[in-house]
């Protein structure tokens, strides 16, 4: 067989393997300081870039993007050239790939720590880096596909096939989920809002998961795990079955991210069922992992390498598994919003990424550097670390899971919530949260063995920057199928026909669950009462994004009778669509805000309550775990950019008047006033110009618009005759007394009327004066024009006693009676 | 040279060679083994799994959507609840209900509002002198208490006790009167006067 010279580039790799390291225990100390922040506020240090809701974006994206992204390239540049017998294709875009990528994260870093943020889950960054990253991802393709074509064997192993589909899907959910209008530099509102927001940032979050920590990691496990235990794989049918069940059937799962929430029943469905169908084909690589060992675990007992890599690989079914169960509406109900979501995601980053990671260094330093594993011994020390710190990490959290869960949703026998207040929740999981981070510290001190005995490994061997290896030269082959070969066989050496079908399978299930609700103006209600932000309330609402509000509160509340009794009315979709982007959140560690700014509703607090918990929130609740945010109060509010926010939420839609740019200012500054001189009435003070009166002004704003029209879809209750009329004294001033509480504000105290209400003392009835008609006013209501049904709020005989009292003061003219409205009628 | 060259070569069991696939890639051999029986079985499962559910909810609609099962939720709930009664409104003086109104005090969180002794601060009155905004005779501190002060930022907590706990945290409350806690707010409101 003839043969011909090459040099593997095994420079890139050693640099991909070093940011690989670095970046990883960066992302782990980052999240042992979050996981800190978690069991005691302390730990946030009254530092805007060190609080939770910046640090935690960072901790995702450093090890999503930063460790599992390096050590993605790491396996792709060794495996890859080895796989097809080639260089990499350019040297060029290899280096370009490397620093690009790293600069990425450096920005990501500074950027997300000074709060520069767009709120969507693991696609935080704005858009100059959005960009950046197109271009990396781009040159990395080139590179990939360039090295392909190039190749000096006819087909392409399963691990390439897995490359392949990751590349395209990852272009694909990068490029339309990050589709935003800039504000300037490094500000800018996603073009979607509210419901298609939510569901274009599931799909593309949701297939981050599958695309970047999934199918390339299979990948991998097809090359390392069977040179590592030098044992053909089991099957390359089954390859071939979970392969394109896999890249099909992952896409349309986003929704079930969404389950119970404000998204339509069918793209529900579309989640449960999808979901579900994925148990198999995910299972597919475990299976053939765990079957590509059969008859040599004697080697896995010796090998910590191997151990690594089957932990991974059954923790990637377990998870895969435990995936689909939390997306049928039976168990979401309870997991959503709790720490069961944060345990599943660290038996995936953990144990199938961390671990599979650690194997695959374990594996590829020592061969770098032409040398052995500096200590066996502790590799199985690391492993044995690892494994103690995954299960002290994630049982701690499925306990508080669970128990925080029954708690928000048990009643008491006379019907009210049990635990009414969040808090009590929340300090009940408290020593769980200490838990987590003895497991984090476990898990950080294997790391951190792991990078000794790297080093140690490094310091012993010599790298060699180009390998020389000799490899066959590649013949021809026809292009067409050849008489007696497989399809699939086919496909396998014509990538582009591949590629082709992989892009065909991701853009019909992309398509097909995400565009019609881009177009379909009915999937969302219309509330007629909904006016978009003020200008103080839309920067305010910046600031929340700015803080990362939604890494610990939701604006979400499902149709259960747990969370309605808690936190109010249940979201509905028409609420949100002024929201750009949406902020409905995903992980409930203090209560939900949807109805934070409804007055007189279960949340709601003054600004004066906000104002002191900003400053000092363990002030207002010893135990709360919310950091502070002394920030907000010196902080003087940029109002610079209101003009160019206003005009593009105008270009996405948002109704403002015509050339409201020019009078945004003005009329923040007159509600930031009245917010201002409020808290001055109370002894606080404050100037108008403060960040801290926007955010109120944004929490006061939340779920207020649609209070009103909500009670209004109460079906009316039948006719209930007027109870006997009470004319004693003591009744009478009872019911006066109630009066004052429950009517005065809108009636005046002597039932004179006021700019809100009519008079209650004249002949003139806008709803019939008989006795009857008085007592149905009273008792239902009229809620669409303001007046509350007081039959939900009173007891039948204080309803009796407020009835009597408004018919005694009829025709009593009190000083200032409003004029008559209605009909006359004579009693 | 690599010294792990030579590893290359698999390790293949007796009664495999057959199986064997003609491709190696970097000497990673295939085998053309079926897929586990139960793993396909698994799969159509899910798959006939996931028709049942699209007909059960979407064709046949047998399957009640979230609006649904929330009023079902709540009709259940309102059926269970029963009546509202009347309760007399006359304060507690015993330790046994001003014991249990403290503890409700602590735990409603009213002390963010209103300081841990009653005294106000810079978001609620002080509910130790004689001055009330709304009234400060039981019935009026019970009535804020259940219905709240809505645009004051009073919260209601009629959905949070029951009618004997609220006026047991009334009538702690009331106790509050005339104790004089150090950094006592201002007083606000009308004076009240007991006869009244």
């Amino acid at each position: 067989m003839e043969t011909e010279r090459i040099h593997y580039d095994n420079k890139i790799v050693k640099y991909f393997a070093y940011a690989t390291i670095f970046w990883g225990i960066i992302g782990m100390v980052v999240g042992l300081l979050i996981a800190l922040q978690l069991a005691h506020p302390f730990f946030n240090f009254k530092t805007a870039f060190l609080t939770f809701g910046r640090i935690r974006p960072i901790h995702t994206n450093a090890i999503i993007f930063a460790f599992v992204g390096n050590a993605i390239f790491t396996g792709v540049y060794h495996s890859m050239q080895r796989l097809l017998k080639t260089r990499m294709y350019s040297n060029f875009l290899s280096y370009f790939h490397f620093w690009g990528w790293q600069i990425i994260i450096v920005l990501a870093a500074i950027t997300l720590a000074l709060g520069f943020t767009l709120s969507k889950e693991y696609a935080e960054l704005e858009w100059p880096i959005d960009i950046l990253i197109a271009i990396v991802w781009l040159v990395f393709g080139f590179n990939m596909f360039g090295t392909i074509a190039q190749r000096r064997v006819q087909h392409l192993y399963v691990a390439i096939w897995f490359y392949i589909a990751s590349w395209v899907t990852v272009t694909v959910l990068h490029v339309f989920n990050s589709i935003e209008i800039p504000i300037s530099l490094l500000k800018s509102y996603p073009v979607y809002a509210g419901l298609q927001d939510a569901l274009v940032q599931w799909w593309y979050g949701h297939n981050a998961v599958a695309f970047f920590l999934t199918t390339p990691y299979l990948g991998l496990m097809y090359y390392y795990l069977p040179k590592q235990a030098n044992r053909p794989i089991y099957s390359y049918r089954m390859g071939i079955i979970h392969f394109w069940a896999l890249v099909f059937i992952y896409i349309w799962t986003g929704p079930h991210h969404l389950l119970y929430q404000s998204v339509p029943n069918w793209a529900q469905t579309l989640g449960t069922v999808f979901s579900v169908m994925l148990i198999a084909p995910s299972w597919g690589g475990m299976i053939n992992g765990l079957l590509t060992l059969r008859g040599a675990w004697d080697k896995v007992r010796e090998d910590p390498v191997l151990k690594f890599m089957v932990v991974a690989v059954t923790a990637y079914g377990m998870s895969t598994f435990e995936g689909p169960m939390m997306s049928t509406k039976l168990v979401n109900a309870i997991t959503h919003f709790t720490d069961w979501t944060i345990g599943h995601v660290h038996i995936g980053g953990m144990a199938w990424n961390g671990f599979l990671t650690f194997s695959m260094l374990y594996y590829l330093i020592p061969r770098l550097f032409n040398t052995k594993l500096y200590s066996v011994k502790w590799a199985n020390t690391h492993f044995w670390l690892g494994t103690l710190g995954i299960l002290f990490y994630a049982i701690p959290m499925y306990w508080a899971a669970i128990t925080q869960s029954l708690m928000w949703k048990e009643f008491t026998e006379e019907g009210f919530l049990r635990y009414p207040n969040f808090m009590e929740t929340v300090v009940q999981i408290l020593p769980m949260y200490y838990t987590r981070v003895l497991g984090g510290v476990l898990y950080l001190t294997g790391a951190v063995l792991f990078v000794v005995n790297m080093v140690k490994t490094i310091k012993q061997g010599s790298f060699v920057a180009d390998e020389v290896v000799n490899v066959p030269i590649l013949e021809s082959y026809p292009s067409r199928r050849m008489e007696g070969e497989r399809r699939h066989s086919w496909l396998e050496r014509r990538p582009l026909q591949f590629t082709f079908w992989v892009i065909l399978a991701v853009v019909i299930a992309s398509v097909i669950s995400t565009v019609p609700f881009m177009s379909v103006k009915s999937n969302v209600a219309s509330i007629e009462s909904l006016k978009p932000y003020s200008p103080l309330e839309l920067q305010g609402r910046d600031i929340y994004i700015r803080e990362g509000c939604y890494t610990c509160h939701s604006q979400m509340v499902r149709p259960f009778r747990s969370e309605t009794e808690r936190y109010g009315d249940y979201a509905k979709a028409g609420e949100f669509v002024y929201d750009h982007p949406f902020q409905w959140g995903s992980k409930r560690t203090g209560p939900d805000l949807l109805r934070a700014g409804v007055p007189g509703g279960k949340l709601y607090k003054t600004a004066a309550w906000h104002y002191n918990h900003f400053l000092d929130p363990q002030k207002m609740n010893e135990q709360s775990i919310m950091p502070a945010y002394p920030w907000l109060i010196t902080n003087t509010l940029d109002t610079t950019s209101t003009a160019a926010k206003i005009k593009v939420m105008k270009w996405l839609g948002v109704p403002y008047p015509d050339g409201f740019e020019k009078v945004a200012n003005q009329e923040l500054m007159a509600q930031a006033s009245q917010i201002a001189t409020e808290l001055n009435d109370n002894g606080i003070d404050i100037t108008p110009d403060k960040e801290i009166i926007a955010m109120i002004a944004y929490l006061h704003k939340l779920g207020r618009d649609i209070a009103l029209p909500a009670a209004s879809e109460k079906s009316e209750k039948d006719i209930i005759p007027a109870p006997e009329l009470l004319t004693d004294e003591a009744s009478l001033v009872e019911g006066k007394n109630l009066f004052a509480t429950n009517c005065a504000a809108c009636h005046g105290p002597q039932g004179q009327g006021n700019a809100v209400g009519p008079n209650l003392t004249d002949n003139y009835w806008i709803h019939g004066g008989s006795n009857d008609d008085i007592f149905k006013s009273i008792s239902q209501g009229f809620p669409e024009k303001g007046m509350p049904a007081q039959n939900t709020m009173l007891k039948p005989s204080e309803l009796q006693k407020i009835y009597s009292f408004v018919v005694s003061i009829i025709g009593t003219n009190p000083p200032n009676a409003k004029a008559p409205q209605g009909e006359l009628f004579n009693r | 040279m690599n010294n792990y060259q030579e590893e290359s070569k698999a390790d293949i069991r007796p009664g495999e060679q057959d199986l064997l696939l003609p491709y190696d890639f970097d000497g990673i051999k295939e085998l053309d083994n079926d897929p586990p029986r139960w793993f396909m079985y698994l799969f159509y499962i899910t798959i006939f799994f996931g028709v049942i559910y699209v007909f059960h909810y979407h064709v046949f609609k047998q399957g009640l959507f979230q609006d649904a099962e929330y009023q079902r939720e709540m009709a259940l709930a309102a059926a269970a609840k029963g009546p509202q009664t009347d309760l007399e409104i006359v304060a507690f003086t015993d330790e046994d209900n001003l014991a249990k109104g403290k503890e409700l005090y602590q735990q409603k969180v009213c002390y963010s509002c209103h300081g841990n002794l009653g005294e106000g601060n810079t978001i609620g009155p002080n509910l130790t002198d004689d001055y009330w905004i709304h009234g400060g005779s039981i019935q009026n501190i019970y009535d804020v208490l259940k219905n709240g002060v809505a645009d004051k930022g009073m919260p209601p907590f009629k959905d949070q006790a029951t009618e004997e706990q609220l006026l047991q945290l009334a009538s702690y409350v009331l106790s509050l009167r005339g104790s004089n806690p150090p950094n006592a707010k201002a007083p606000q409101g009308e004076l009240f006067n007991e006869q009244q």
